[in-house]
């Protein structure tokens, strides 16, 4: 006697702000299996970075996400920057911190903000945005935009911050931090909350390295893999330990985005009180040649970019892995047994960025 | 302007698509919806059902698989209907108006009302946008 | 300036910890980089013309390791999905946007991962046109 159904979870979803699908097949209100369709928002940008120029590719990465627009443009300089031999500045890696551990802030931000929707919070849910928007102020008084800040320069940064600009980074982060410690607690320590969480879409440490997951999704299981410990730009000197939680539930992940949140903020006071004077741009020489990979650590985990160039000035070949990529065979996996109803709940979990994985 | 008229205009309810986007102009859209910009207080609400909504909000270059997707939304939405266009992407295809899988602009799937462009637009012009095609709506 | 400036021989970089395989031992290989729990990362294919150059990324301890094999065109790459089930999006990637045939992936979506019917497959092969 078999009743299962399959029913469609996408891809317009009122959960989910980008379109994914997700066959699920049901017994009653269990998942049996869950199939991810993709392909809504796939572009072709791996061909199109072939197509313009490398200098002209900073822009194009830019807009793979525009959640993490500067954190893909720093993968790529650092990138096309190995193959040119340059190095940035000190100032600007500096700089790059800064940004890359703001974009970060908001990104968390607005992820716990959908998290706490998901379970029908919905003023918290504001709580979190309406904190997110000194963030975005931010991203405008030093960069000029909201979203995308295109400040990321092969060879260091585009724009500087003004010293009065730098104070106000650190008023904005104490309010920020004060608002922090107000609205984590109501989602970590809440009952409802953690009735939805607590060990549900759990996976072990072993399916979590197996299945190849990246970022808080590998951290929750106790994994302390993060790629800022490369000391990438200026994070070698900044003393960065990552987070880590250890039971590798849809809780564990919230609590590890939770306490990264406060991470970023010592780590942008921190680059603010070593920030060096000096240059900001070293001037690129020669064309890239050679491969290459870069890698650093987005908000959703690790980003990786292999890059192949053969002196013109256009690369041979861009390729780009997202997180996001990597956290879906870990979903498909966390999905079986739970029930329906925690389904959106699960696929937040790994907060999914669709326009990073098909690209 | 009837009663009808009238209580649409205070009342817009709205569906948002992304069709290919970058995200960038779906939390700006996001944003609109959060105590800064509150688009709320014009009675504007975020709806997931297409045959609640009087407006679509398409963000991004639409590729050919999303196109059915966004069609059929449109299909469903209850007449009269304004649909407005979200940034570069969704007015010509944007960065990406030469890559393989972009269809040039969502104008070629459903009727565009209103253009707001930006990369990504700012929550003003998006709700500017929001509010010129009520105009539109009301004409109809 | 520019033109003053001396043209020094310029050494090529190249990715460390590359190990060429055979496609008759990959899979062998694989096995034995999950026994030794690496992480798989992910896959990157490059069309070199006459044949598809695969690599395999590996992370363990955040040291990159990789296996390259080389396949000509026209013949096939067995999956790895069964050791690695995390391959099997990427595998599903590279057979519809190189047209590398893969044989043997644990979920096949048959070549719309990405694209729908009526699309011009293989976008990403270099004899396709770059818009």
């Amino acid at each position: 006697m078999s009743n299962r159904t399959v029913i469609p979870f996408g891809p317009q979803h009122p959960v989910l702000p980008e379109p994914i699908q997700l066959k699920l097949e049901l017994q009653d209100e269990t998942v049996v299996s869950a199939v991810p369709h993709i392909g809504y928002v796939h572009r072709g940008i791996e061909k199109a970075a072939e197509r313009m120029e490398y200098t002209q590719n900073v822009f194009l990465v830019e807009r793979v996400c525009g959640i993490c627009s500067f954190i893909h443009a720093l993968c790529y300089c650092q990138g096309i920057e190995q193959l040119q031999n340059i190095e940035a500045p000190p100032r600007a890696k500096y700089l790059r911190v800064i940004w890359s551990e703001l974009h970060r802030l908001h990104s968390h931000h607005l992820w716990l903000g959908l998290f706490a929707d998901a379970f029908g919070y919905e003023s918290l849910f504001m709580q979190f945005w309406r904190n997110r928007e000194m963030l975005m102020d931010i991203f405008d008084k030093t960069a000029g935009s909201r979203v995308i800040i295109s400040t990321c320069a092969i060879g260091g940064t585009r724009r500087d911050i003004s010293d009065a600009h730098l104070q106000e980074i650190l008023d904005t982060l104490d309010e920020v931090n004060k608002q922090l410690d107000k609205s984590i607690p109501v989602i970590l320590n809440d009952y409802s909350v953690r009735k939805r969480t607590v060990g549900i879409g759990k996976i072990t440490r072993e399916q979590a390295l197996e299945l190849g997951a990246a970022g808080p999704v590998l951290r929750a299981n106790g994994v302390a893999q993060d790629m800022r410990q490369l000391g990438y730009a200026a994070y070698g000197e900044l003393g960065f330990e990552p987070v880590t939680e250890n039971d590798g539930d849809c809780y564990a992940r919230a609590k590890v985005r939770a306490r990264e949140c406060y991470q970023s903020v010592d780590l942008v006071r921190k680059a603010i009180r070593q920030l060096p004077d000096g240059e900001i741009l070293t001037k690129p020489k020669g064309r890239p040649k050679g491969r290459v990979i870069s890698r650093v650590e987005q908000p959703r985990g690790e980003l990786l970019y292999f890059l192949a160039a053969d002196g013109t000035n256009r690369l041979d070949r861009l390729r780009i892995r997202t997180p996001t990529f990597a956290n879906v065979p870990p979903l498909v996996a966390m999905l079986p047994g739970c029930e329906l109803a925690d389904v959106p709940v699960i696929v937040l979990s790994i907060d999914p960025c669709i326009s990073c994985t098909e690209r | 302007m009837n009663i009808l008229q009238k209580s649409r205009a205070k009342s817009p309810w709205i569906l948002h698509y992304d069709a290919g986007a970058c995200n960038g102009c779906d939390i700006e859209i996001l944003a609109c919806l959060t105590p800064v910009y509150d688009i709320e207080r014009f009675g504007m609400v975020n709806v997931g059902n297409p045959k609640h909504a009087d407006v679509l909000l398409v963000t991004g270059t639409c590729n050919k698989r999303s196109a059915r997707v966004l069609k059929n939304l449109y299909d469903q939405m209850p007449d009269p209907k304004v649909v407005v266009a979200v940034g570069a992407c969704a007015l010509s295809g944007g960065i990406f108006h030469e890559c393989y899988n972009v269809l040039q602009g969502v104008d070629g799937t459903v009727p565009v009302d209103v253009y707001v462009p930006g990369c990504a637009p700012r929550p003003e012009a998006i709700m500017e946008g929001v509010m010129m095609a009520l105009e539109k709506m009301n004409k109809r | 300036m520019m033109e003053t400036m001396e043209i020094k021989p310029q050494e090529i970089i190249d990715i460390p910890n590359i190990r060429d395989v055979d496609v008759s031992e990959l899979l062998d290989r694989v096995k034995k980089a999950a026994d030794e729990k690496r992480r798989f990362v992910t896959m990157t294919a490059l069309d070199r013309g006459d044949h598809f150059e695969v690599l395999y990324h590996f992370d363990r301890d955040l040291h990159l390791e990789h296996l390259r094999v080389r396949v000509p065109k026209g013949r096939s790459l067995p999956s790895i999905s069964s050791v690695y089930l995390a391959a099997f999006l990427v595998e599903n990637e590279i057979k519809e946007l190189f047209g590398l045939e893969i044989t043997d992936i644990a979920i096949d979506y048959q070549n719309h991962l990405y694209l729908i019917e009526g699309v011009e497959p293989a976008p990403m092969a270099k004899d396709k046109p770059l818009e």
